[in-house]
């Protein structure tokens, strides 16, 4: 069992598969922890799953992403506990006529929580907007923006935030998109992994899995007027 | 839902088809309800067509709801849902002194599997099957809403779904009663059975005195030496007999290194002649000895190399698994074994085990007598003419073929090998009277009607 003064870690939208890959990892390595999220009876479901399996103690919070104040409200139930890491999951994809809310719930929702480590999941749709999804990716890219805001404010008083960049990972998100063979598509607990590296470690931007770092460097280098007569 | 190309262990048939991945439960219930016929599929171990749906139906995975839910430190009473494997059972509870009740030759299968082929293992005739373990079970009906069943609490539909190939529903958490185990360590004596009826008779000599025993099979051997086996007979090890090393731990398993077999072999990797020379030096290495054998190696020997079927090759491999009772098991075994040997579609693995009295569950396996389970390589032309001469030995001496293993016998047998099919048909029928629920074997096999 772990010690009462073992500092939480706080596990935001920790119903999707990658973040419970992740709170798999942490769990194995004996950190408490709390899940947010907003469907309360699967938290339960695999909270009690994690206290069965390693024995730490793992506590549950209501938490939705779409309501403003909700992250504030969140950091309250754990206000006066040592807190080791904020780590949020969540996020919505959808078109154009979900733009105001996927900016709330990829972006806003995350300015509110901030801890020693803040970690959050942003995607490498955030690198460029393609035609494809430049709405999810513009989202994803005022995360970005946001977050190395925050991380230039934060470093004098050595507070760390780490933004995970994920590529195609096995989820809901990618079904029927990408095809299920791809040597692209990563499975949820290699990214959970290379998210607990990057937070153990010092790392700021982290591309998950690792490829995606000179992936998008090359697409990020493709000028405008190339770029735009591009299908991606 | 997308399409996937989906087979069972053996690779034979395939089928491409559309699988739901839900992983909550607002999601199952969502795809359960989704218009088509469909069946539940788990880490796909059944060797035939039991999780391919029916031509133009899909399949419901169960691997993304796999949690445990609760745990008894007093009674072993597990509860979860179906999609937690036996693999993670044993990595949760070995080391605390808990084991599984049952176990089939692999760990990689799920629970909800496990309950709907009423898998045995090498403990049948002490333990029965892991149906008799489980005190209860969550079932999504076929036409909505979820039914708890147990022996006290619907019991037509409990015992039907044990056994019951999940075709009277989605099983969605099942409440398991685990066993306290003295170590991970069985002590195990290995005998060398001359023929068919030396072994036979080996076997049964010891089955009072062993709780697991097996008897691996020399496929090969002809003639006077037909049936030759080594038998295996394991009682659990006490701390108190095993090394020092592993007496201050019993319940840990020893590391081992993962292996793979990373990619399809060429079809003459797996020949008349490897597989005649492996099982001579098989048989001819074994001693009469005793020593310690971890669980892991001890209960699932293949489980260390992973996609170890990919070795017969693209054209993949039947597994051919006969049940004979007592009174004509040697005659039975010896017809199979011939037919197989005559035909040359050389054997990696053949397997015998006792197998104690039968349950209460209508289409549970075994009854008290002998198995045999072997693999056959493909493909499936080239296998037709052997599977229709087995049909007629398991004919001729009142034989049965298993469920979870079979792609090829004939419908018009099955009848007689399971008499009370028609008791499941009645209990199958009043859960699913539009037949929602359907696999490729219950068509093929014709469990319906």
């Amino acid at each position: 069992m772990t010690e009462p003064h073992t500092p939480l870690h706080v596990i935001v939208g920790a119903t999707s598969p990658i973040a419970r890959a992740y709170a798999v990892d942490c769990a194995i390595a004996g950190k408490p922890l709390l899940l947010a999220g907003r469907d309360l009876s699967e938290l339960e479901l695999i909270a009690a799953d994690l206290k069965i399996r390693q024995a730490v103690s793992v506590a549950v919070e209501r938490y939705d992403a779409s309501l403003p104040g909700e992250g504030r409200r969140l950091a309250l139930t754990f206000a006066g506990r040592p807190v080791s890491a904020v780590v949020a999951f969540h996020g919505i994809m959808g078109d154009r006529d979900e733009f105001a809310a996927m900016l709330q719930v990829n972006c806003a929702s995350i300015a509110e929580l901030f801890e020693p480590v803040l970690a959050a999941v942003s995607s490498v749709a955030g690198d460029r907007g393609r035609q494809s999804n430049y709405p999810y990716g513009a989202s994803k890219a005022a995360l970005d923006a946001y977050l190395s805001g925050l991380r230039n404010r934060l470093h004098p008083l050595g507070l760390r935030v780490v933004t995970i960049k994920p590529g195609f990972v096995r989820t809901r998100l990618t079904e029927g998109k990408v095809n299920p063979r791809s040597p692209l598509l990563a499975e949820p607990a290699q990214v959970a992994a290379d998210i607990r590296r990057a937070i153990e470690g010092s790392a700021d931007v982290v591309y998950t899995r690792w490829f995606w770092r000179p992936i998008m460097a090359i697409i990020r280098c493709i000028p405008e007027f190339v770029f735009k007569r591009l299908k991606l | 839902m997308i399409v996937e190309q989906l087979a069972g262990w053996g690779r034979l048939p395939l089928a491409a088809a559309p699988q739901a991945r839900p992983t909550t439960m607002a999601e199952l219930t969502k795809a359960w309800a989704a218009p088509g016929s469909r069946v539940s599929r788990g880490l796909g171990r059944a060797y035939g067509d039991a999780a391919l749906p029916d031509e133009g139906g899909f399949a419901v995975s169960a691997l993304g709801l796999a949690r445990m839910i609760s745990f008894d430190e007093t009674t072993g009473l597990l509860v979860a849902e179906s999609g937690v494997s036996l693999a993670e059972i044993i990595e949760a509870f070995l080391p605390r002194g808990w084991f599984l009740p049952v176990v089939p030759g692999t760990k990689f299968v799920t629970l909800g599997g496990a309950v709907a082929a009423d898998i045995h293992g090498k403990n049948h005739h002490v333990d029965g099957t892991f149906g008799a373990h489980v005190a209860w079970l969550d079932l999504l009906l076929p036409t909505g809403g979820s039914l708890r069943c147990s022996e006290g609490q619907e019991a037509a539909v409990f015992r039907a779904t044990i056994g019951g190939m999940g075709l009277t529903g989605h099983i969605e958490r099942v409440a398991i009663r685990l066993r306290r185990v003295p170590s991970a360590w069985c002590k195990v004596r290995t005998l060398r059975g001359r023929d068919l009826s030396h072994t036979l008779e080996l076997l049964a000599a010891n089955d009072g005195s062993y709780r697991h025993t097996v008897a691996w099979m020399d496929c090969v051997a002809v003639g006077d030496r037909l049936g030759r086996g080594v038998v295996m007979l394991g009682n659990e090890a006490t701390p108190a007999e095993l090394p020092a090393k592993s007496a201050a731990a019993p319940h840990q398993l020893p590391r081992r290194p993962k292996l793979a077999v990373p990619f399809d072999l060429p079809e003459c990797a797996l020949g008349p002649l490897t597989v005649g020379a492996f099982n001579a030096c098989y048989y001819g290495l074994a001693k009469d000895a005793e020593q310690l054998v971890d669980f892991e190696k001890f209960f699932f020997p293949l489980d260390t190399i992973r996609d170890w079927n990919r070795i017969y090759g693209r054209r993949g491999f039947a597994q051919f698994q006969a049940y004979f009772p007592d009174a004509t098991a040697e005659a039975g075994l010896r017809a199979c074994l011939d037919a197989i040997g005559r035909s040359r579609q050389a054997s990696f693995l053949a397997v015998l085990k006792r197998s104690g009295p039968a349950n209460d569950f209508p289409l549970s396996f075994l009854d008290l007598g002998y198995t045999l389970a072997l693999d056959l390589p493909g493909p499936a032309k080239t296998l037709a003419p052997l599977m229709a001469e087995l049909d007629g030995i398991l004919a001729a001496y009142r034989g049965k073929v298993y469920f979870a293993k079979d792609a090829f016998v004939s419908p018009s047998l099955i009848p007689a090998m399971y008499p009370r099919l028609d008791e499941f048909r009645r209990v199958q029928r009043a859960l699913d009277p539009s037949g929602a629920v359907r696999s490729l074997l219950s068509t093929r096999l014709k469990l319906h009607d």
